[in-house]
């Protein structure tokens, strides 16, 4: 199984565009309970689905730049660590249904995965660990995708 | 009068010198100001005019520093500046002003209005007009040493983040070395790609580098509201942990403010040159650049553009080295109209988008942002500024505008050559 | 001829005019005095590797900004006219290159008589729609007061009565030169309590701006 990101990031880089979608949406599913927006299950569910139009994906993008805009901690403002591990589960879910010129769905979902978990953990005063731990979750989800 | 107005009036009178009342002397009312201040430009409101903004400090110079201007008080032909009119100037002068500078590139006597904005701040400020957002996230930056309020569990979180992203280990608090890197509060929690690109460009290049623990921050709202005395502070802070740490250089993030507040602004503020030296961390990529140490592989094809903010381009001097660095990694790059210099503000600068209440102004001034990228049509916006991002944004979300915005060094490291097995820096 | 013209006339060239330059040079001291002796602020941040100039701003900033230019070329356009019109008529005039030559023993080439005249009235017309704008364009009707309209008049006397005088439109020819004399001596004596004073202080001010962005290596 893979124990490092620099091999991870160049497996999820050879993925399919339509396996790349679906492991996006694993991970962003895994730091939906971070979120309080609804929206964000919608767009996962379906990104998931192999057989997704590119409009409909495009429709969803669009909603979902519109709620990681509006998540965005603004500069200067107290940061709610909380919200923003609703924000940064909002650009997984956003990661899924855009395409990323020059770099992998996937990848983009997995780190923003890893930054939600780490959000919540400052909000909840908790160790530094949680995004090596929510790594360690993705390598597995990642292992048994290759397993099917 | 209260004593808090009398404190603001104080504080104008010591922001009095000789460029500022030359300004005033020397303007003749032509109003070309307005035409280059995007609040202007797109609402058409004439109290928007740069030049106007500034009248509570231009009436106080008058009244108390010129003769005539003296008589006319003795004579009570004329109102003296007033909680009144403090009051009635705060949006003017911080929700219509983001001290982009434009204004004081176009005026024809050569008057520094954006300037003279800041020396009006420090009157707004300790009169109690600075808007509460801003207030706040300078006492934050004071008490807490970010604006946002991070404190270092968080940072270490991002760090232990990057880490295992990167594979390389991020130092902290080490002498002695060559860089010292700030952050931004921005760049710690939204933008966590712009550390793991450091980590990854540092290792390329084999330069040494660390963070300190004292002094992670570069932000300083200190500035932007026009308080020196935090501002003081705040960059203090900074001097005690790079001195401390004996570095020879301190790089400034892609935050547009911090660097005119450490680079053009601290010396003044302290009283003393530094023992060190401040770059932009573009400034530093384009030095890595020209050294050979910053070795990139293919291009993006897509085409796109640079938006310069305004603290590091126009207000800052560092023009050139972003447009070298978008020459190494963009295949297609074009400028936009008037970019560099002249480059149009994004709106969100100067604290301005701290103050919920200026939204709608910020997103009606937006459209001249939108001009320009119709004008260049660039199908990935790049910048180097954190708080520049997220205001362009929010900005391309309300006009419905589907363009993707990236760091400038974060699209850097991207294309950096993977080099084969990673080290791990044994600077432990 | 009038006996009152006369003695208007011999006045304005005599006292009048010893009074207006003695005035004028005093007036231009005490304001001076006051902005500059306020000091500079202090600068301790060490300057951009390629610095610039503040002598670039100092004579460049003449030049339009581009795109500023298209959004208000009218502005620009007025400026150049009316500066230009009041400087040549100033000094390419005949009679004022005498006086000049009177005051200070120098001389140079004058522009023909009928060339000042078109100038003129170029110059006037020019003024004069500048004071349009002013009234009606709400940015200019906002930022203007007594001083924009003062500074206006006193502009436009000296050109209307000269061009009256030289065109000998009224019978009282020595009247209308006298009052042509009076109305530059007003000027004179009022300019530098007006914003009339931006001839000399434009100078520092754009030299401070030039350096303070020059420093920091940017090109204004």
């Amino acid at each position: 199984m893979i124990s490092d990101d620099r091999t991870f990031r160049s497996a999820l880089e050879a993925l399919s565009p339509i396996a790349q979608r679906q492991l996006a949406a694993q991970f962003a599913a895994a730091v939906l309970p971070l979120s309080g927006d609804t929206r964000l299950q919608a767009a996962i569910t379906t990104a998931a689905r192999s057989d997704c139009s590119v409009a409909e994906l495009a429709r969803l993008a669009m909603m979902l730049r519109g709620v990681v805009v509006e998540s965005y901690s603004s500069c200067g403002s107290e940061c709610d660590w909380h919200a923003q591990a609703g924000h940064f589960a909002a650009r997984a879910a956003l990661a899924c249904v855009q395409p990323h010129a020059g770099r992998s769905q996937a990848w983009e979902a997995a780190m923003a995965a890893r930054m939600a978990r780490t959000s919540a953990a400052i909000a909840a005063g908790a160790g530094t660990d949680a995004s090596r731990d929510e790594a360690q979750q993705q390598y597995r989800l990642f292992a048994e995708l290759q397993g099917r | 009068m209260s004593a808090t107005t009398e404190r603001g009036l104080n504080a104008l009178r010591g922001a009095i010198n000789s460029h500022v009342a030359s300004y005033f002397a020397s303007c003749v009312h032509c109003g070309l100001c307005a035409e280059a201040c995007l609040f202007y430009t797109e609402t058409g409101d004439p109290r928007y005019t740069p030049i106007y903004k500034v009248e509570p400090l231009r009436r106080l110079w008058q009244q108390e520093y010129t003769l005539l201007g003296r008589i006319g008080r003795w004579l009570r032909l004329t109102k003296p500046v007033d909680d009144a009119m403090l009051e009635k100037w705060q949006a003017l002068v911080y929700n219509s002003c983001t001290l982009c500078g434009r204004c004081s590139m176009v005026c024809p006597v050569g008057n520094d209005i954006a300037y003279l904005i800041r020396q009006l701040r420090e009157g707004m400020s300790a009169a109690g007009y600075a808007p509460t957002g801003m207030v706040d996230a300078t006492r934050r930056t004071v008490e807490v040493g970010s604006p946002m309020g991070v404190r270092l569990p968080a940072l270490q979180a991002q760090m232990r983040h990057v880490e295992a992203e990167t594979g390389i280990a991020i130092p902290i608090d080490q002498p002695d070395v060559e860089y010292l890197v700030l952050l931004s509060s921005m760049e710690v929690i939204n933008f966590p790609e712009y550390l793991a690109a450091i980590a990854r460009i540092m290792q390329q290049a084999g330069k040494r580098w660390t963070l300190c623990s004292t002094a992670f921050e570069a932000t300083n709202a200190g500035i932007q509201i026009g308080q020196s005395d935090l501002a003081r502070t705040i960059v203090q802070r900074i001097v005690d942990g790079a001195e401390q740490l004996r570095v020879k250089t301190v790089i400034s993030p892609e935050c547009g403010h911090a660097f005119t507040a450490l680079r053009w602004e601290g010396p003044n503020l302290i009283g003393r040159p530094y023992r060190f030296e401040v770059l932009h961390i573009l400034e530093l990529l384009d030095q890595l650049r020209r050294d050979g140490l910053l070795r990139t592989e293919g291009m993006a094809s897509a085409r796109m553009s640079f938006h310069d903010p305004c603290q590091i381009a126009r207000r800052g001097g560092v023009i050139e080295p972003q447009r070298n660095l978008m020459k190494m990694v963009a295949a297609d790059f074009v400028e936009l109209p008037d970019a560099g210099r002249m480059n149009w503000c994004c709106g969100g600068g100067g604290g301005n988008s701290a103050i919920e209440e200026a939204h709608p102004l910020r997103m009606q001034a937006f459209n001249v942002k939108k001009r320009q990228l119709e004008a260049a049509a660039p199908e990935t916006l790049v910048t180097a500024c954190a708080n520049c991002r997220i205001t362009l944004e929010e900005g391309l979300e309300h006009h419905h505008l589907d363009l993707p915005v990236v760091g400038l060094t974060e699209l850097i490291a991207d294309h950096l050559i993977c080099d084969p097995a990673p080290e791990v820096s044994d600077d432990q | 001829m009038d006996t009152l013209s006369t003695d208007l006339l011999l006045w304005a060239r005599g006292p009048g005019f010893m009074l207006a330059a003695t005035l004028f040079l005093l007036g231009l001291c005490w304001r001076l005095l006051e902005i500059y002796s306020l000091g500079p602020p202090r600068d301790l941040a060490p300057p951009a590797q390629r610095r610039g100039s503040g002598l670039r701003t100092l004579l460049l900033r003449s030049m339009p900004e581009r795109s500023t230019l298209r959004r208000d070329p009218i502005t620009y356009l007025a400026g150049y006219l009316f500066h230009i019109g009041f400087a040549v008529t100033l000094l390419l005039f005949a009679p004022h290159i005498q006086l000049f030559h009177n005051l200070f023993g120098i001389s140079w080439p004058a522009l023909p008589s009928v060339v000042i005249d078109a100038v003129t009235v170029m110059t006037i017309l020019t003024l004069l729609l500048v004071a349009l704008r002013r009234w009606f364009n709400p940015v200019r009707r906002l930022l203007s007061g007594f001083d924009d309209w003062l500074s206006l008049l006193l502009t436009l006397l000296p050109l209307i009565t000269g061009y009256i005088t030289l065109h000998h439109l009224f019978a009282d020819y020595a009247f209308w030169l006298a009052l042509h004399i009076l109305s530059a001596e007003l000027l004179l004596v009022l300019l530098p309590f007006t914003k009339l004073l931006h001839m000399v202080t434009l100078f520092f001010s754009r030299w401070y701006t030039g350096e303070r962005y020059a420093k920091r290596g940017v090109k204004v």
